[in-house]
């Protein structure tokens, strides 16, 4: 079986935002996802290449979705993570609360 | 409305024309609440993104491609007179140093150092380049034969690394075929605008001809790199149906 795919920080944003969004997950929702829970809001450049990348790595899959006047008639491009993409971001996850282990950097002191 | 046409027609330069209107559509539906001016500053972010490693990749592999197959080719024809052998590989290595040469800087840039057309070219390169250097040595022979075997065995045990073979030798073909036709049209140009004049000549009389070599490698290299992004496109990316099948084998 191959290792999960290493992934970069914004990467995992990205993929943390996929995931709460479920079935809703495309550019604009992405991108508004990220700045309400980050504070941040990524260049739309950053988003689709980070996006195509993860695709390619087989991290994410995309759809296209239904056209709407609202987006001059153009279709949304639906992504939603895939099983490697779960266990790459997991596997990321595990490592960042390893390294947090005995840090009281989210406790009391620092809140 | 017009604007966004535009800018879909830009986007889609760079990227596939489903992807481009995608991108465009998701721009669209905010640009009612922000503006046109943050639309097209959108734009340009999302076209900087997508072109500049392309972009990057492109120049570094028309020159670096150049500056490795002038510094190979002289060791090639510096050593050969003096050691006359009718080995094949000389005539292959002669062949492939430019396409070679152009295909690695290019697909290490734009794929990044993991993907199996940069390993692949890597490693023929460097097979290519010791051969060049070490051809004179006893155990040359041997040692290429070994090396070649590794370098094919290596290709042949993983999906990726076949495909990224596959692609590079294709690649370099195409580059190669770029470099002959591009090499004839010019002769045949020369010919058909001035019949009666030859050599230095023709060249004193019509300065423009000089540089008429000059595009014969740039023509190369373009041929060499749209046939890896092509070729790349086309077998190095997984493609959804790929991923849906994969998905099914985990769970």
């Amino acid at each position: 079986m191959n290792p999960a795919p290493a992934l970069g920080e914004f990467e995992q944003v990205v993929l943390l935002a996929i995931l709460r969004l479920d079935k809703e997950a495309y550019g604009v929702t992405i991108r508004s996802e990220i700045a309400s829970c980050t504070g941040r809001e990524p260049a739309p450049g950053a988003l689709y290449t980070t996006l195509d990348r993860m695709e390619s790595k087989g991290i994410v899959r995309s759809w296209l979705g239904e056209a709407t006047p609202q987006r001059g008639g153009r279709p949304k491009r639906y992504f939603a993570v895939t099983k490697a993409g779960r266990a790459a971001l997991i596997h990321a996850q595990k490592s960042y609360q390893r390294l947090l282990q005995g840090l009281d950097l989210l406790g009391d002191a620092n809140a | 409305m017009r604007s966004a046409w535009i800018a879909e027609w830009i986007v889609a330069r760079f990227t596939d024309r489903k992807r481009a209107a995608a991108i465009v559509g998701d721009l669209v539906e905010v640009k009612a609440e922000k503006g046109v001016a943050w639309f097209w500053y959108a734009i340009a972010q999302v076209l900087l993104s997508l072109a500049w490693r392309r972009s990057v990749a492109t120049i570094a592999a028309v020159y670096l491609g150049n500056r490795i197959s002038d510094l190979l080719f002289f060791r090639l024809i510096q050593v050969h007179p003096r050691h006359p052998r009718p080995d094949l590989w000389v005539p292959i290595a002669t062949w492939l140093i430019l396409p070679l040469g152009t295909a690695l800087p290019y697909a290490a840039i734009r794929y990044g150092l993991r993907d199996g057309l940069t390993r692949f070219a890597f490693a023929a390169m460097a097979l290519v380049t010791a051969g060049i250097y070490f051809w004179w040595l006893p155990a040359f022979p041997v040692m290429c034969a070994t090396l070649g075997t590794g370098v094919v065995g290596v290709s042949l045990c993983n999906r990726e690394w076949r495909r990224g073979a596959a692609v590079a030798c294709a690649a370099s073909v195409a580059g190669l075929i770029g470099f002959i036709l591009i090499g004839i049209f010019f002769a045949v140009l020369e010919f058909v605008l001035y019949p009666s004049l030859w050599g230095a000549g023709k060249e004193f009389s019509h300065p423009w001809l000089m540089w008429l070599p000059l595009l014969l490698p740039l023509g190369a290299a373009w041929t060499t790199t749209a046939a890896c992004s092509y070729l790349h496109r086309r077998f190095l990316e997984r493609k959804a149906t790929e991923l849906a099948t994969e998905e099914r084998g985990m769970s």
